[in-house]
């Protein structure tokens, strides 16, 4: 072990590490080890030191001009041979010190890219002359290595940071110190010996880094890398120096024209959860809670993780034993009377002011300008290379206000992107952006009884008769005698459906005060799963369909991106390659055997072409069993999808041995004329 | 019809409350909240309306004015407004008319969780929590940062009295946070 460790456990936790001690050094600080280990009455078998003027000691044995050049003993040593000028001579002990000398501490130096100098005289490296500002060194890490030097040292660099700062400072006397000798001779390594260890932790030898130096890693950085030379936890501290002067002994140059590698922090090994942080498991990040959290909870709600939010994605009652008997229950509820949904997660961006229309014409691909207070629209925005990037319904509350709704996953890249355009793009327009994701709790109330549930909860002031309150009309409400709410008469799931938002304190009780109200028409809660089958059987878009690589035309939606007007991303979404005659189209996929599914993921080929990436002619985004036809059901993108209405083409997922045939349809399975939600 | 029973954000009917040797961290939730972005060119006016709002000089940048009606600055000709829950619970409409158009009201009350916490020696609380540097958030100062992950506000009244705003759909999260923080006092 080091020489200084043995001295460090000796001194100051009256430990020693062995009861017969060899020391092997090349100074003087080594010496001062077996001095202070044989005053507190350990044993010196000797002290080898390489340098033929070493210093004599009347307490111990002193071999000037010798290497240890073997250790004997399993699980320890027993005996060490020692080169002398005399022959070799073995020499039984408990433990062996090892010590090279010291380097100064020039890690702090480092952390500002200074780069350190070889100190020839020293054998060590020191603090770059050309130091970064207001950064002084003195002492030992400026590599004065006596107590003598070092306070010498720090009277004259207080005195010269005192002048820096435009001080006149008085002159100090240097305190006297008992001097010592830091004598050094360097002694890189034992020639002839088998295994020379250089780096203790990492168990890299001499041999490693003539091999380095063999395979032409020969640049410190190389070394570095090539041999884990400096990579354990001590960071080099013990070995570095020691590594550069064999590749530069080996490589035939100077250590200074080895050069060396820089130290970045932490300086003391440092637990990685110091900087990842207190917390960890389910506190590593944080949860966000949707306002009926508490109340799914106890309705033995299954969550799914979305982003940081939890959502339900059904509601198991008693006697379902399959995810899918709940799933099933929840559409055939909500299709045939009344479903109550928690979609607060959906982003929310307020935007006002005078330029609030235009700029969201500008944001959307669609018209947005001319829609009448009252009213909410689909939007379809699209990124500046045409691909389409989110969508959602903008309501408009006020001519200077609109109410943004974006995806759930998509909340926050959304409003980065409003903000962009806002400050870098227009910082004209008179815009302002805030989100209100988190401030109301939104629900869907979807069914052909949604109306007549919402008439048990809104305030009888106001009218909701499909007169008075249409298809995608908004506004301001009050629910339960008072509370303030907005309504949105908006539809996912393709039924007759509102949104309701209260403030969020309102959110349990809110989610309470529905589905007790939906009760008395036989309704129920459904949760994410629900939510994505009545989507899909209604041929809605959604996260899997807007995945980054498909635009409006994709998605049959190609005549909403508007040529009246210019909007982000609408003069790329025409680009050639994007508007090929064979452009991928939205399809609805149904299977010719009903028993067959159409698993998401599979590929589309033409009947009696090979099965290869060449021939692909599309893929299925989304899929779910239908409860309400009966059989599985698809969406996905199809070559032409719009022409091939009818066809039949194969299902293929090599990787999982799926291949049947499946019809092509409309996406649009359930009441593709938009009755329902119109009623 | 139903009647709605308000809930706070760690979800209790009355707003919870824990002691942590000398630490008291109070979930807060009678203050309503609006933000206040100046419309174009109004930055000057909005500030001037603040001030009679607040009766003191409207916050300057990393400002908070604490009073009967507070309000901190959120960012560019951007400010937070808050005033008591059960008189401007409507705080939009209670304020609208005062601006005049000039500057774009949002209602934020419940947006927001908001944790009051006393104690000594804050500063060294805080650096658990996050990166501000305490020793310039004196009284009256307010910053935006990152606890736990979870985007904040941070608003100092006094050495022993600060407040910390956070996101309402993590108010566990920032509550758990903060609590163990306290707990590993001292410091």
């Amino acid at each position: 072990m080091l020489a200084g460790a043995m001295r460090a456990y000796a001194n100051r936790w009256a430990t020693a590490v062995g009861d017969r001690i060899a020391i092997f050094a090349n100074n003087d600080d080594a010496h001062r080890t077996a001095h202070d280990l044989h005053q507190l009455g350990v044993e010196i078998a000797a002290v080898i030191d390489s340098r033929p003027e070493a210093p004599k000691s009347d307490n111990f044995e002193v071999l000037a001009a010798s290497e240890v050049v073997n250790t004997h003993g399993r699980l320890g040593i027993n005996s060490i041979d020692v080169k002398t000028p005399q022959g070799l001579r073995q020499i039984q002990v408990s433990a062996l010190g090892v010590s090279g000398g010291w380097n100064p501490n020039i890690h702090l130096t480092c952390h500002q890219r200074g780069r350190p100098e070889w100190d020839a005289a020293l054998s060590a490296f020191v603090p770059s002359s050309d130091l970064p500002k207001a950064l002084y060194v003195a002492g030992a890490a400026n590599g004065k290595m006596t107590t003598a030097a070092a306070m010498q040292d720090a009277v004259t660099t207080a005195m010269k940071i005192a002048k820096d700062c435009g001080l006149k400072p008085k002159s100090l006397a240097v305190p006297k110190t008992s001097d010592e000798s830091a004598s050094v001779t360097p002694f890189w390594y034992v020639t002839g010996t088998e295994r020379g260890w250089v780096d203790q932790q990492n168990d890299v030898t001499v041999k490693d880094i003539k091999l380095a130096h063999q395979e032409n890693f020969r640049s410190v950085e190389h070394l570095k890398r090539y041999t884990t030379l400096g990579m354990a936890t001590d960071q080099g501290k013990t070995s570095n120096v020691l590594g550069l002067a064999i590749m530069a002994h080996t490589a035939g140059q100077s250590i200074r024209e080895t050069g060396t590698t820089i130290y970045r922090p932490p300086y003391s090994p440092t637990a990685i959860g110091v900087l990842a942080g207190r917390s960890r498991d389910m506190d590593f990040r944080p949860i966000r809670k949707t306002p009926s959290h508490k109340w799914a909870e106890e309705q033995g709600a299954v969550f799914v993780e979305v982003g940081m939010w939890y959502r339900a994605q059904w509601f198991p009652r008693a006697g379902e034993t399959h995810w899918r008997q709940s799933v099933d229950r929840e559409v055939e509820t909500t299709r045939a009377s009344v479903g109550v949904c928690d979609v607060t997660t959906l982003g929310k961006i307020d935007v006002q002011g005078a330029d609030a229309a235009a700029f969201l014409n500008k944001i959307y691909c669609n018209g947005f300008a001319k829609l009448d207070v009252g009213k909410t629209r689909y939007g379809l925005m699209l990124r500046e290379d045409g691909i389409a990037m989110d969508d959602g319904a903008a309501a408009r509350l006020a001519e200077d206000h609109f109410v943004v709704t974006t995806t759930t996953a998509n909340a926050v890249g959304v409003y980065r992107h409003m903000e962009f355009a806002r400050q870098v793009l227009w910082p004209d327009m008179d815009v302002q952006l805030i989100s209100t994701t988190e401030s109301w709790a939104q629900y869907a109330v979807a069914g052909p009884n949604a109306r007549n549930l919402l008439r048990k909860i809104v305030d009888a002031t106001f009218d909701i008769s499909n007169e008075a309150f249409p298809f995608m009309a908004c506004g301001a409400i009050t629910v339960c005698g008072g509370v303030r709410a907005r309504l949105f008469r908006i539809s996912f799931s393709g039924e007759l459906a509102y949104e309701i938002a209260v403030p969020s304190r309102y959110g349990d009780a809110m989610i309470r005060a529905l589905v007790a109200a939906g009760e008395d028409f036989g309704g129920c809660a459904y949760g994410t799963e629900a939510l994505g089958v009545m989507r899909i059987e209604k041929g809605h878009a959604a996260g899997n369909e807007l995945n980054g690589t498909t635009t409006a035309l994709n998605l049959g939606m190609g005549r909403m991106v508007s040529t009246q007007k210019d909007s982000i991303g609408a003069v790329l979404s025409r680009r050639d390659g994007l508007t090929g005659d064979d452009a991928l189209k939205l399809v609805g996929l149904k299977p010719c055997r009903t028993s067959d599914p159409v698993p998401a993921g599979s590929h589309l080929m033409t009947k009696g072409s090979p099965i290869d990436a060449k021939h692909d002619q599309g893929y299925v985004t989304s899929a779910c069993y239908s409860p309400t036809l009966g059989h599985h059901i698809a969406i996905g993108f199809l070559k032409s999808g719009d022409q091939r209405l009818g066809e039949i083409v194969r299902l293929v997922s090599p990787l999982t041995n799926i291949e049947h045939d499946v019809e092509v349809v409309s996406a649009h399975f359930v009441d593709p004329e938009g009755d329902k939600l119109r009623a | 019809m139903p009647k709605l029973h308000a809930v706070s954000p760690l979800g209790y009917t009355t707003p919870h409350k824990d002691t942590v040797g000398a630490y008291a961290i109070s979930e807060v939730t009678d203050w309503a909240m609006a933000s206040v972005t100046a419309r174009k060119d109004c930055g000057a006016a909005v500030k001037t309306i603040l001030t009679k709002i607040l009766k003191q000089p409207a916050p300057e940048v990393g400002g908070y004015c604490a009073g009967e009606i507070e309000a901190f600055w959120t960012g560019q000709s951007q400010w937070m407004l808050a005033a008591a829950f059960d008189e401007y619970e409507d705080i939009v409409a209670s304020f609208a008319g005062i601006f005049k158009g000039k500057a774009s009201l949002t209602e934020q009350t419940d947006g927001w969780c908001r944790f009051a916490i006393t104690g000594p020696d804050l500063d060294r609380l805080c650096s658990l929590l996050c990166n501000i540097d305490m020793r310039g958030l004196t009284a009256g100062k307010a910053s935006r940062t990152s606890i736990e992950h979870i985007g904040c506000f941070v608003l100092r009244s006094a050495d022993d009295n600060m407040q910390i705003i956070g996101p309402r759909s993590s108010a566990g999260s920032l509550h758990h946070a903060i609590y163990t923080a306290a707990k590993s006092a001292p410091f």
